[in-house]
């Protein structure tokens, strides 16, 4: 007697026109064939769990973040499969970053774009700062030592120990992604009102190389947001100056900027560089009632950048939120992050 | 049992295919070479019989034959194409999966895609118990690689 259909399994029609006969096919065992007087129907489903591991591939490549976390727990061929998958989605209109909220303790608060409400308890970022988040990569500083990070996959990568121990008003940004051989990280601090100090690490190398500029008049203001483009890192204060720093030239340019006008015959004849300021994402939006922030908090947000397949890239600034009320007793870190995951072998490190 | 293909306004040169439960197909070399497979057949120049394709059963030839000949068209406009490929998609469990296989096999780089987008759908929102279930996956973790798992994901998915 042949066996039972199980619960998902679905009747169909035969699928030859001699009513009866069954294609010869690889089945797993849970699909079993019913045999109803002298016809036989096929109760099919198809052998998903033999999936080549390629489709596999290409499948968890379409997948978002929590999709993708879902997907590896499947089975172990699905795992691996998602390997090399890191919940990045092309030409998405839903690039927009998240807000990662830490620094009290283990446990750090995650909103979506949606403004869900994650907890992740992060041990690595205890004592930690965020100076620079790129497309899911964090740049963490802690004293002078420095990693990068990718919270949701836990992937650290250690790079050289940083020339100071303390960093205060500060702009940093890496060319690409630390597992790149052409990654360079650009970290700019004000060492006095009229000093600026820049240290870049090539990937590979073994300590940062130190550029002292003296910004002499229009002063560079509070630095507020850091990039690369090209050959190019730019500094941009938190008014509208701008330095630029060619990393084959090793030469500064500075710049003061002015927001593109279509209507105006000056702008049109600057120098035009595609991006998009974006300066008061978090008091602009009034993040701090969103995510319930009492008036005794107060926040610095590190900055990212938005990238946009057509058109310019749009920054987010970094920004010190100061606490609603005369006492502060509370302060948080947070960072926008895009939401990737990267795995990178044990062996992965900053040496190429 | 045979089918054809409309004829396009200009006319080229036809293929000849045959599915692996022998179903014939005529198609215009311009509909055909979405695959990639028939394109380096038409270059190369390609002997008069009918291509065998023993890994793809008639009826799913035919819904791929069909997805190239609106893809084929020149008139037809993006947000209409757009509106079909949703419409083309949403098939069940099985006819997804014939569907998936044939892109693949016959190297169509665009329907392999939308096939993958669909089930990257279908996962979304699930657990990975329920998809387990929607596509019968055994969960062959041992119960230290089940936990690790759990662990890495109960932030996102629950505990």
């Amino acid at each position: 007697m042949p066996g039972v259909p199980t619960r998902r399994s679905k009747r169909i029609q035969s699928r030859t026109n001699d009513g009866g006969e069954v294609a010869a096919r690889r089945f797993t065992t849970l699909r079993e064939q019913v045999s109803i007087g002298n016809n036989n129907i096929e109760v099919v489903t198809r052998p998903w769990s033999d999936l080549p591991a390629e489709l596999l591939s290409l499948i968890a490549d379409q997948l978002r973040l929590i999709e993708l976390l879902s997907f590896r727990g499947v089975c172990k061929d699905w795992k691996a499969a998602a390997s090399t998958a890191s919940a990045k989605i092309e030409g998405s209109p839903h690039s927009e970053p998240w807000l990662l909220l830490y620094g009290e303790n283990s446990q750090c608060h995650l909103y979506d774009e949606s403004r869900k409400r994650y907890t992740m308890s992060i041990p690595r970022l205890d004592g930690a700062t965020c100076i620079a988040s790129n497309q899911g990569w964090l740049l963490m500083f802690v004293e002078g030592s420095m990693f990068f990070y990718c919270p949701f996959s836990d992937a650290k990568i250690e790079i050289p120990k940083f020339p100071h121990s303390i960093l205060s008003s500060h702009a940093a940004a890496f060319s690409s992604a630390p597992t790149t051989p052409e990654c360079i990280v650009a970290v700019m601090h004000r060492d006095t009102e009229s000093v600026l100090e820049l240290n870049v690490l090539y990937r590979g190398a073994n300590s940062w190389n130190k550029r002292k500029l003296i910004s002499t008049r229009p002063n560079l203001g509070v630095l507020g947001s850091a990039t690369y483009r090209d050959g190019t890192f730019h500094f941009w204060d938190k008014r509208n100056g701008l330095l630029a720093f060619s990393v084959k030239d090793e030469s500064f340019v500075k710049y003061t900027v002015v927001v593109r006008n279509e209507l105006s015959k000056n702008t049109a004849a600057l120098p035009y560089i595609p991006y998009i300021h974006e300066k008061t994402r978090f008091e602009g939006n009034d993040m701090r009632k969103k995510v319930g922030l009492g008036k005794e908090v107060s926040v610095s947000v590190c900055g990212t950048t938005v990238k946009h397949d057509y058109g310019a890239d749009r920054i987010i600034f970094s920004e010190d939120i100061d606490a609603a009320e005369e006492s502060e007793s509370r302060h948080l870190k947070g960072v926008w992050i895009q939401p990737r995951f990267f795995n990178i072998s044990p062996n992965q490190s900053w040496s190429v | 049992m045979s089918s054809s293909s409309s004829p396009m306004q200009s006319t080229g040169r036809k293929l000849k295919l045959k599915s692996k439960d022998d179903e014939t197909f005529e198609v215009e070399e311009a509909v055909a070479v979405k695959s990639q497979i028939f394109k380096y057949m038409v270059e190369d120049g390609v002997s008069n019989g009918p291509i065998p394709l023993p890994n793809v059963n008639g009826k799913t030839l035919a819904r791929v034959l069909q997805w190239c000949q609106k893809h084929a068209d020149p008139t037809i406009t993006e947000d209409e194409l757009n509106k079909y490929d949703a419409g083309f998609i949403d098939v069940d469990q099985a006819v997804l999966y014939d569907l998936l296989m044939a892109a693949n096999y016959l190297n169509i780089e665009e329907l392999l895609k939308l096939a993958c987008m669909r089930v990257a759908d279908m996962i979304k929102g699930k657990s990975p118990d329920e998809i387990r279930r929607t596509f019968n996956i055994k969960n062959d973790f041992t119960p230290e690689e089940e936990e690790e798992v759990r662990k890495e994901n109960a932030w996102a998915l629950g505990p």
